[in-house]
């Protein structure tokens, strides 16, 4: 687990912390490559293969580390492994390729899927980073109205729409169009059924980790801000209700580590979404607490922590909690 | 990203009023409860012609394209219905607009956009100290000047600076203000002040004409020498350093100001040198009312969209009101809301109760004033006028402080300010896990609120330092 965490917590706070603030402010900056580039560099893709054992826990330590630099980053690796936790249990998955799927779940439009010419047709919109994905998860109905998800290679035509979150800058939202698109081999056909709610929460399971880093940052940036700001002849960090503020942050964050290593056993599909239910509000308190802490300038980009919250704020409504409440 | 020419009207749907009647009838007398209805039809009615159709472009434009843009346009239709001079005393040709009516405008504006809203409530904010300089030497060379400007179609913005880069904080409060580290001063000199040093994150600051700076004479004597001076943008050794970049309110610009030798004739102070302690006091008394409202706002702004929302035939079935629990989310936010409400007019109620004058002397006075104008506005009678107005400054000062009303009333305001900016946050958060993403058009209208809500937690005093100013009364004898 060190060797391969070590190399991202080097990459994280000698490169990505700078260009995650960068990004945010010019999303331009950030291109198709730059994601490549990253991923060649720290290979988090191959981490299936790497050790198949620990992949789950490996997997959930990079996303944690990820996010302690850059949510957007974080994100899109989260969302990968979510996807691909669930389907390797189903199938053999080609490796080192990103997967993507609509992650706002039980979006209702499908594509259609003509099993026999191989030919899906249709347009999913509101995809994000559907630009950089290489693999995708996408809802489809046959010919017979047998809906169910289908899992195929291939790159489509993407057009970038108006982007509509607060946060995860630099990332796209786009529409992917299949129209009369041809598919080489579709690798998995998945009538809807049951799965889904599984499916569902291998998100949580990475977004638990995802929301630690985030408030991590929140808390460091807030905490070193607080003992160079003085107020009243003394460091912030010194006012009793600044440290209620700081204490309040750090006790969400030891929760959060904690449940970040929440093991898959039985019961694991409800219990999960209970503890993010349970979690959430405090994850987002925490990091308004952290704004807090630095007064006027925790609302100012410069000082980089309000990002965190819109970062924040965009995973959760796409993973609102409304849609974990189960019966 | 992409641009803006597509992007929407934000939807509004008053989904409130299914829900109770404008429960501020049971609260207040019956004529001024018909004031407010009328208030707030009239809100409805300019935000529904202005705010709402451009809100979502404006924040846009100033976020991605355009830095410093002003929505010039909006502010001057506001301006023709009075909402600029809303405060100003009748005799100044304002409408002479009470604290708790005003409070009801910024509820109704901040629920279409927090961020022109506060243009307008900035411009209050600003002007308030001039207002209760209650001296017409200062009323006729600012108040009524703006007025006679705003007849003519040219806004006139006020803004309030108090702020310092290294005293943010600390300038709200008097230990702070002994304690902290100040950077401005306003050096006496000949015929009046010298002043110098930054002030930071002003609203309007880059777009005001007029600037109401607090600052001490002396800065190693902060608390006694604390006192409050107008600025024109015009002065020399004055300059707008940056705009700042900041997360919501956007369409509000908060701005860095200097002040390099700035020169300040004695005319130009408002009260004697010290008393800007009891006066910052008394402006935040009334201002933290309205700052409640403007919370209320931006949380019944999002509670608007999420039942908008959730009405809609084809919202997904999880987050549609024919989902008890979707019910249940949205009256709890509107209990919150309605909390909110209540303690913002309990607030501003009471200080127009105890801290302003009669409305029958402002009104009654306003005949014998305009008779009288013509010798009024002779400069050697209005200097005159000022040394008066001073001296009853000083008075009223006196008898709030001794009388205990001042401290009263702070600690209502400041109450309301801290009910209404949690509320905000909290339910413009649940209207997100409502609405779901890309759901447009009442998703992009949802996120903006969020991001606006943060900030009323923060300014005006932080949360954390309001709670501390009410709290310390727990340790007087
Ligand atoms: C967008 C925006 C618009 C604004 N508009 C104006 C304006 O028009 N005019 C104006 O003058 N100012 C304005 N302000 C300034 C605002 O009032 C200050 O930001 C606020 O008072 C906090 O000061 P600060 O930012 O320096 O934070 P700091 O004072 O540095 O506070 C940092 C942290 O320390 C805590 N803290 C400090 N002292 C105490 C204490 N004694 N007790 C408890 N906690 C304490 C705070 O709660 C906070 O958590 C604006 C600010 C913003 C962000």
């Amino acid at each position: 687990m060190e060797e391969i965490l070590k190399p991202v917590e080097k990459f994280v706070k000698k490169e990505l912390i700078e260009n995650c603030h960068l990004w945010d402010a010019e999303p331009q900056q950030f291109r198709k490559d730059t994601f490549r580039q990253i991923e060649k560099k720290l290979g988090i893709l191959q981490l299936p293969e790497i050790d198949k054992e620990n992949f789950i826990s490996n997997a959930r330590g990079v996303v944690r580390l990820l996010a302690s630099g850059c949510g957007s980053i974080a994100f899109i690796y989260a969302v990968n492994f979510a996807i691909t936790s669930f389907l390797k249990e189903r199938t053999s998955l080609p490796s080192g390729k990103l997967f993507i799927s609509p992650v706002i779940i039980e979006k209702d439009d499908w594509l259609f899927y003509f099993k026999r010419e191989k030919k899906l047709s249709g347009k999913l919109d509101g995809i994000i980073a559907g630009d950089l994905g290489e693999i995708f998860f996408l809802p489809v109905a046959r010919e017979n109205d047998e809906r169910g998800w289908l899992l195929i290679e291939g790159t489509t035509s993407y057009s970038e729409e108006n982007s509509f979150l607060p946060g995860l800058r630099p990332l796209t939202t786009g529409r992917i169009n299949f129209e009369n698109f041809s598919l080489k081999d579709d690798l998995l056909f998945l009538p809807q059924g049951e799965w889904f709610e599984e499916f569902k929460s291998w998100f949580l399971i990475y977004l638990i980790p995802l929301f630690s880093g985030l408030v991590e940052n929140a808390l460091n940036i807030s905490e070193n801000y607080a003992k160079e700001r003085f107020q009243g002849g003394q460091p912030i960090i010194e006012i009793p209700s600044v440290r209620r503020l700081l204490n309040s942050i750090r006790a969400t964050l030891a929760t959060l580590n904690h449940l970040s290593s929440y093991p898959i056993k039985s019961r694991w599909i409800e219990e999960i979404r209970k503890i993010y239910i349970s979690i959430i509000d405090d994850a987002e308190e925490a990091i308004l607490n952290s704004i807090q802490v630095m007064g006027g300038y925790g609302y100012m980009q410069d000082y980089r922590v309000e990002r965190i919250l819109r970062d924040f704020r965009s995973i959760r409504s796409i993973f609102s909690p409304l849609e974990y409440i189960t019966e | 990203m992409k641009y803006p020419e597509d992007l929407p009207s934000i939807p509004v749907n008053y989904a409130e009023e299914k829900l109770f009647s404008p429960e501020i009838n049971h609260l207040v007398e019956k004529r001024l409860s018909k004031r407010f209805e009328k208030i707030r039809r009239d809100a409805r009615d300019f935000s529904e012609k202005f705010i709402y159709p451009s809100a979502l472009k404006i924040d846009w434009i100033i976020k991605n394209e355009d830095h410093d843009y002003t929505p010039w346009d909006i502010v001057k239709e506001g301006m023709k219905r009075g909402y600029l001079s809303f405060m100003y005393p009748k005799v100044t040709g304002g409408k002479g607009g009470l604290t708790a009516e005003f409070a009801v405008l910024m509820e109704e504006l901040s629920a279409a956009c927090p961020g022109i809203a506060n243009i307008f409530g900035a411009n209050a904010l600003g002007a308030a100290a001039i207002v209760f300089s209650f001296n017409p030497d200062i009323w006729e060379r600012y108040l009524v000047r703006a007025v006679e400007a705003e007849k003519m179609g040219e806004p006139v913005i006020f803004a309030w600076a108090i702020t310092e880069p290294s005293a943010g904080s600390d300038v709200e409060y008097d230990e702070g203000l002994e304690k902290g580290t100040l950077t401005c001063e306003a050096k006496p000199v000949v015929g009046g002040f010298r002043l110098s040093g930054r002030k930071v994150f002003i609203s309007n600051g880059s777009i005001a004409k007029y600037i109401v700076v607090k600052a001490a004479t002396d800065k190693k004597r902060g608390r006694e020498t604390w006192s409050t001076f107008i600025v024109s943008s015009s002065a020399e050794g004055f300059r707008v350093v940056r705009t700042e970049y900041k997360m919501g309110q956007v369409a509000c610009p908060a701005a860095e100001l200097e002040f390099d030798e700035v020169f300040i004739s004695r005319r130009d102070t408002i009260g004697p040198v010290g008393s800007g302690r009891i006066m910052s006091k008394l402006i935040l008394a009334a201002s933290r009312g309205p700052v409640g409202a403007i919370s209320t706002g931006i949380a019944l702004g999002a509670f608007r969209l999420a039942a908008g929302y959730a009405m809609r035939e084809d919202t997904p079935y999880s987050r549609s009101i024919r989902n008890p629990v979707i019910r249940e989310i949205l009256v709890e936010m509107f209990n919150r809301i309605r909390t909110a409400r209540l303690s913002y007019l309990e607030a501003t109620s009471n200080f127009d109760k105890l801290l302003l004058p009669p409305r029958s002397i402002m009104d009654g006075a306003e005949k014998p004033y305009r008779a009288l104008t013509p010798l009024i506005r002779r400069e050697n009678i209005l200097e005159k006028l000022h040394r008066i107005g001073d001296k009853i400054l000083e008075r009223y000062f006196d008898h709030i402080v001794s009388s205990g009303k001042l401290d009263a009333q702070y600690k209502l305001a400041s109450s309301a300010k801290v009910i209404g900016s949690d509320t905000a946050v909290w339910v413009a958060s649940r209207a997100l896990d409502i609405i779901r993403p890309g759901d447009h058009p009442y998703w992009l209208a949802a996120q903006k609120l969020y991001r606006d809500a943060k900030l009323v937690q923060i300014y005006e005093g932080t949360n954390q330092l309001n709670k501390q100013s009410i709290g310390n009364f727990l340790l007087t004898g």
